[in-house]
């Protein structure tokens, strides 16, 4: 509790504070001499609830919590989990799952089959209204007990349901904890760490399930805090109020190079992200309308400059419509990421626009930047870029308005980004599929090719991965040729870690897993782990 | 005393009205809570659940009606981001805020009043440029970069202070200086400018000719006489003081409530938004109510005037 006083009267004679260093790590090892790692994000957790959000910050926080039938490793291999085995009918329908025995929820409840059917039959209901719960409402359409197993029907084949049963949306949560209704604000899974306090403004703290089925983990706590300025986070990983920061910004990367004072108390680490940034443009609005104009849009682009200039170098450019990473992507040609300008003029001119234009784009504080570097390559093309930065809210309703209001406010483009779990389906549908034109879903374009929808279907039914390969680099072939949306970049995920800090991960998704993570000796507080 | 209980009788009232302003203010704002909420992400379907789930598909008079008849039984709603009580997440932080603006309300009172004093006693002098000068650096300075360039010094480099966060007294000592900088100088302008006035006043050159002492002339007899405006302006301070605390919470990761304000505006989480604003406008309300009282007891015309 704060004591007003004692901090007046202590305020009095603030230069006191200069003989009484008080290190963060100084504190951490007076107050304790357990085992804690400080886990510093950008932002608050949105909700405990897994089924009920989709911000990868919070899906760090919420991993140590909550399982899934099965587990996704950082280089995308699937695992068993709380599924042991699992089977699926020849027509991929029904997905039979055998449900590891012994589970407990951290209630203390039995987390069997019975549990995990009433956990995913939560998910797609329509009348628990789960922000998270979108494409599983699409896909599954009913989910049994029978005999111990769960089963899962789909409405219609998905070659991904495994992976997409990975996602932290479909963690099995305690359905007596979902009945009870606090679920949004008190995590309660079966994952090594159980939830201690959300301390709303402060932090998340999770102690170690003494009860977990895996392997134990090393750490005795886990404490999550956040700051939206990204010099903060920085600061903190310095000072060692925070053991891991996520993100570390990539302008701050250099201070953890070798020789660098910051090299002697944390290092910078990096993966491969999902996090695409694209730009969509309205293709309802001339010129934009004419897919010559977009092409060369997309070919005045410099994105090996953006990702340099930008991303401090820790990015890779996009090219294509999917994240490289996804099975089937194709990533750019040599050469192919630099600005083409002859090419991009030479089509301007053929579409009768060879004196320019001007577009107006609707941007958020944080992707600015890229606004500022598409206005000075397109100039080079007759374009210019009339740049209106918005407030998120007022963002959300220019980026999600039916094509007449766009018309009206003239609004030909939106920046953005995308995170898709390395499902190719996740990525196509909801941006490219006439269905998910806005406000319905982010086809902020309001994009529609007939044979693109059909390509996007059979790429999530078809079950040959040779099939499926094919009908999806045709698929890109169309959408390059069309050019609804200009893929700028993929972020690289960037976090820093203290030195002694051991075990963290970062999965393809961007979502730091530190449930496995230990203290290595030299970083343990005075008198060691207990 | 009459013109000060019909203000505060009044007070109810203009609350009313504020409420009213502010609920419609605040849904005038761009922005769906729902697919904030949702994510850009989910599909339309969902988010019109949520919307439904939340309430918000409702007309505005009935969800207007609906948080009064709460409010009124000291029920402000649930939040839309976590369902956690309104009352709960503000009563939560308030203690936070409160120990951190008095704090910096306190320092710059205590800066702002004697430099003030010492620089109109000195009027002219170095110490009143130097004073003067300070004030107009620590108005003009942003307070987010001088948080920022105190956390690299003094917690980074000297490691004397903590970062951030809330605990123990010197968590205190970096937001409170920083929130107190700007009422600080403001205060201190205004007492230099009031002191000056009255220091030409015919009855303070006949005090001085009484013999009194300089010490004396001032604080019995200059100093009680500037006080009006000084109360005047630091309880004005108290809406800076909110607003600059919307900057140093956030920097300094401080659980305060203009903190949870920022979060709740940029989620458009509705009935926060309007709890936290209806008591900063109490706050406001009853600080002005309080300078009136104190002036009225300070300056026997004001009373007579009321």
């Amino acid at each position: 509790m704060p004591r007003p006083i004692l901090a007046s009267v202590a305020l009095l004679v603030p230069l006191v504070a200069g003989f009484f260093p008080v290190r963060g790590d100084l504190l951490h090892a007076a107050e304790s001499r357990v085992t804690e790692l400080t886990v510093m994000l950008a932002e608050p957790p949105r909700s405990m609830d897994p089924a009920d959000q989709s911000a990868t910050a919070t899906r760090s926080v919420l991993a140590p919590f909550y399982e899934t039938l099965v587990r996704q490793d950082e280089t995308g291999a699937l695992h068993p989990a709380l599924a042991t085995a699992w089977t699926s009918s020849a027509d991929g329908l029904r997905w039979r799952f055998a449900i590891r025995p012994g589970l407990r929820f951290h209630d203390g409840t039995n987390c069997d089959a019975a549990a995990v059917a009433a956990s995913l039959r939560r998910l797609i209901d329509p009348k628990a209204a789960l922000a998270g719960s979108g494409i599983f409402r699409e896909i599954i359409s009913s989910v049994e007990q029978e005999a111990g197993d769960v089963v899962v029907t789909l409405r219609h084949p998905y070659a991904e349901i495994l992976p997409l049963l990975s996602v932290t949306q479909a963690a099995i949560v305690s359905p007596r904890a979902a009945a009870r209704g606090d679920l949004g604000r008190h995590a309660d899974g079966t994952g090594p760490f159980v939830f201690v306090a959300w301390r709303q403004g402060k932090d998340v703290r999770a102690a170690r399930n003494p009860a977990y089925w895996g392997p134990a983990p090393a750490l005795d706590r886990l404490r999550w805090v956040w700051s939206p300025e990204p010099s903060v986070l920085n600061m903190a990983l310095q000072t060692g109020d925070a053991d891991i920061v996520d993100p570390l910004a990539p302008v701050f990367a250099r201070l953890y190079a070798p020789g660098e004072r910051g090299a002697t108390v944390a290092q910078v680490r990096r993966a491969p992200g999902a996090a695409l940034f694209w730009a969509a443009l309205n293709t309802k609005l001339p010129p934009l309308d004419d897919s010559r104009v977009r092409r060369a849009l997309g070919l005045a682009i410099d994105r090996d400059a953006l990702v340099a200039g930008l991303l401090h170098g820790f990015g890779r450019p996009a090219c294509h419509a999917l994240t490289p990473d996804i099975a089937g992507a194709r990533s750019c040609a040599p050469g192919e990421a630099r600005a083409h300008l002859a090419q991009a003029r030479a089509l301007l001119a053929e579409a009768g626009h060879g004196s320019g234009f001007t577009i107006a784009v609707a941007v958020q504080e944080p992707e600015e930047p890229i606004a500022e570097a598409l206005q000075a390559m397109w100039r080079g093309i007759g374009v210019t870029l009339e740049i209106r930065r918005q407030e998120a809210g007022v963002w959300v309703q220019s980026a999600f308005a039916p094509p007449e209001a766009k018309r009206r406010a003239g609004t030909g483009m939106i920046i953005t980004s995308w995170s898709a779990p390395f499902i190719a389906d996740l990525q196509l549908r909801p941006l490219y599929a006439s269905v998910s034109a806005a406000p319905a879903g982010a086809n902020l374009g309001f994009f529609s090719d007939d044979a693109v929808d059909a390509a996007i279907n059979a790429v999530a039914e078809e079950r040959d991965p040779a099939i499926r390969r094919q009908t999806l680099d045709d698929l890109q072939a169309r959408l390059d040729a069309q050019a609804p949306i200009l893929p700028l970049y993929n972020a690289d995920t960037v976090y820093g870690v203290r030195r002694g800090v051991e075990g963290v991960t970062a999965l393809r998704d961007g979502e730091i897993i530190v449930a496995g993570a230990s203290l290595a000796e030299a970083a343990l507080p005075a008198g060691g782990a207990p | 005393m009459m013109g000060f209980l019909r203000r505060a009788a009044a007070l109810p009232l203009i609350m009313l009205g504020v409420s009213v302003a502010v609920f419609v203010a605040i849904h005038a704002l761009p922005g769906d809570p729902a697919r904030l909420l949702a994510g850009q992400q989910a599909p339309e379907a969902v988010v019109a659940a949520l919307r439904h789930r939340l309430g918000l598909d409702l007309p505005l008079p009935a969800q207007y009606g609906r948080f009064l008849l709460h409010a009124l039984h000291g029920d402000f709603g649930l939040s839309l981001r976590n369902g956690v009580p309104v009352a709960t997440l503000v009563l939560g932080r308030l203690p936070y805020s409160l120990a951190l603006g008095g704090l910096a309300y306190m320092l710059a009172l205590l800066v702002g009043i004697p430099g003030g004093i010492v620089a109109a006693a000195r009027a002219g002098s170095w110490a009143d440029h130097l004073l003067t000068g300070l004030t107009l650096i620590g108005a003009s300075l942003a307070g987010f970069w001088v948080a920022l360039l105190g956390m690299e010094v003094f917690a980074v480099r000297l490691h004397w202070l903590p970062l951030m966060g809330a605990g123990g007294w010197r968590h205190y000592v970096m937001p409170a200086c920083v929130l107190a900088l700007l009422p600080a100088a403001l205060i201190l302008r205004m007492t230099r400018a009031g002191l000056v006035t009255v220091l030409r006043q015919d009855y303070i050159r006949t005090a001085r000719a009484k013999g009194l002492s300089p010490r004396r002339v001032m604080l019995r007899h200059a100093l009680p006489n500037a006080l009006a405006p000084i109360i005047a302006v630091s309880a004005l301070n108290i809406g800076s003081l909110i607003s600059g605390a919307v900057v140093t919470e956030t920097v300094f990761d401080w659980p305060g409530v203009a903190r949870l304000l920022v979060d709740s505006v940029r989620y458009r989480d509705y009935p926060v938004i309007q709890g936290i604003t209806l008591l900063s406008v109490l706050g406001v309300l009853l600080a002005t109510l309080a300078a009136d009282a104190a002036i009225a007891l300070l300056d026997p015309r004001q009373r007579r005037m009321s």
